[in-house]
């Protein structure tokens, strides 16, 4: 269960593609600059391929709330994107990473996946 | 199943018994047949609360092949489940850890909270969907084994039916209804494991008597002679045996081990060892108290879990930490002198002409209660098979 599974599994367009690991030519259409909106622990021009990798990393230090984080992120970005199913599938794995965590971001997810109809309104 | 033994000559009264046939610790089928009818049927020790000490610990425990899951939720109450994912069966929990708030499968992630609800279906419909009309959560708690703790013993009764175990042990409880104040554990040196090639009902018959005490444990019974003991018995219960000498260790400056609060007077001297049927052998003392939990591994293999119990707190009662070692070494080298003899029964029950052997009318009556007990729990199930093929 390595997010590069999950991009896969999700079969989205080729733009949002979060790729499997650090590639050695950057994928074409990567966006030159992100949206403002993204949170203050990464660099807004912080490119996917970045984050991915760094999702892998917290994936081997087993390190939960950094997947939260990683995970918010990538969901915020599909959601400027407006990839909704894409935004949901990144929440959803912040999300359970808070359940197991208790973390403070659990409610703040719980609520953002209930707007969309993805989860039982807690 | 294989062949059904025949169980007749066990229900006799003492004098004319014989103990349940060799099957009963030789053979792979009858063992099976135990499992269900005396081990799931039954209140079951499966282990202790003092190794779940924190709310949100969880711990993984197998039991006659059964995967269970023994939790301590926030409000410090112990529950037991099947350690079995409700999605594709993955085993949920591997080692002993303390969680927040949630149970993770490791294979799809469905989340479980620490009382065993159904929290979180990940993309259970499809990629991001996290619900689906036909995945209820209400319907896929975790299935929960049904469970009490005394004396630190965690109990399970798998099959579900038995009655709760007050009702079933009212009559242990009210015995030892002095006792019922808190219990601190020993620490590391006051936990011990003994893996014993036998059956585990020869170490609950040896447990029960108190026949061989001279015999076996000649140190003992210096100064805890024969007459000095007595049998209990309750039917279809627990037997087991009492002293009237119980003489407290005293240590170098003549202390002794802190005394539980408020016992009456026959404890100044008196102790008692029972074993609790099926597999928990317990035992009193007016200063401390042990719990041994027999894990059957297979027909012929159990596993003893001993634990020593004080009626105060050992990181705060430090200038006793010398008696509590030198208690759990005495009682270390009883019970290891009574391995020879559970492993030697096993053994001559290898002898095809042995017809289960016979019972002293003036020794034995805590050992046949046992036995009678046993079969009587084999005869309902299989009267409740029967009528179930009929
Ligand atoms: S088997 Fe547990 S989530 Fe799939
Ligand atoms: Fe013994």
């Amino acid at each position: 269960m390595l997010p590069c599974n999950e991009s896969s599994l999700l079969s989205l367009n080729e733009s949002s593609v979060l790729p499997c690991s650090e590639p050695a030519v950057l994928p074409r259409n990567e966006p030159a600059e992100l949206p403002r909106n993204e949170p203050a622990e990464l660099p807004r021009n912080e490119k996917d391929s970045t984050l991915h990798q760094r999702m892998l990393q917290a994936h081997a230090a087993q390190d939960l709330n950094s997947l939260i984080a990683l995970y918010s992120t990538a969901g915020k970005r599909m959601e400027t994107r407006g990839d909704i199913d894409a935004a949901c599938f990144y929440l959803t794995h912040a999300y359970v990473y808070a359940l197991e965590l208790d973390a403070p971001e659990l409610t703040e997810l719980q609520t953002r996946l209930a707007a969309y109809g993805r989860i039982h309104t807690p | 199943m294989g062949k059904t033994t025949s169980l007749a000559a066990v229900r006799n009264e003492i004098g004319k018994a014989r103990g349940l046939p060799n099957e009963h610790y030789t053979d792979p089928a009858t063992f099976k047949e135990e499992a269900e009818a005396v081990l799931f049927a039954n209140w079951a020790g499966i282990g202790f609360g003092k190794d779940v000490p924190d709310n949100g610990d969880v711990r993984p425990v197998e039991f006659l092949g059964v995967p269970l899951l023994v939790m301590r939720n926030h409000d410090g109450d112990i529950g037991v489940f099947q350690n079995t994912c409700r999605h594709r069966g993955m085993i949920l929990v591997s080692e002993p850890k303390n969680l927040r708030n949630t149970v993770r499968c490791p294979y799809h992630s469905w989340c479980y909270s620490l009382e065993g609800e159904l929290k979180a279906t990940p993309h259970v419909g499809g990629p991001g969907h996290n619900t689906h009309e036909l995945i209820q959560p209400a319907e896929l708690g975790l299935i929960r084994i049904r469970s009490h703790v005394w004396r630190d013993v965690i109990f399970v009764n798998i099959s579900g039916d038995a009655q709760e175990f007050e009702e079933c042990h009212a009559d242990l409880l009210q015995r030892w209804q002095e006792f019922e104040q808190p219990l601190y554990h020993g620490g590391v040196a006051s936990s011990f494991r003994l893996d014993v090639k036998t059956n585990w009902k020869l170490a609950v018959e040896n447990y029960c008597e108190s026949y061989h005490l001279p015999w076996v444990h000649p140190g003992l019974n210096s100064y805890s002679k024969l007459e000095d003991h007595y049998d209990i018995q309750q039917p279809l219960q627990y037997s087991g045996q009492g002293t009237y000498v119980y003489r407290q260790l005293t240590g170098e400056y003549e202390q002794t081990l802190a005394d539980f609060g408020d016992l009456s007077e026959q404890w100044n001297t008196g102790a008692e060892y029972i074993a609790l049927y099926p597999n928990v052998l317990l035992g009193v003392h007016r200063d401390h108290s042990f719990a041994i939990i027999l894990e059957p591994l297979d027909c012929v293999n159990t596993v003893e879990h001993i634990e020593l119990y004080y009626a105060t707190d050992a990181d705060a009662d430090d200038n006793r930490s010398v008696l509590r070692e030198t208690n759990a070494r005495l009682w270390k080298t009883v019970f290891e002198e009574d391995i020879d003899v559970v492993e030697g029964m096993q053994k001559g029950r290898k002898g095809i002409l042995f017809d289960g052997g016979r019972f002293s009318p003036a020794m034995d009556g805590p050992t046949h209660n046992f036995h009678q007990w046993v079969a009587t729990c084999l005869e309902s199930s299989r009267a409740q098979r029967s009528s179930l093929d009929a």
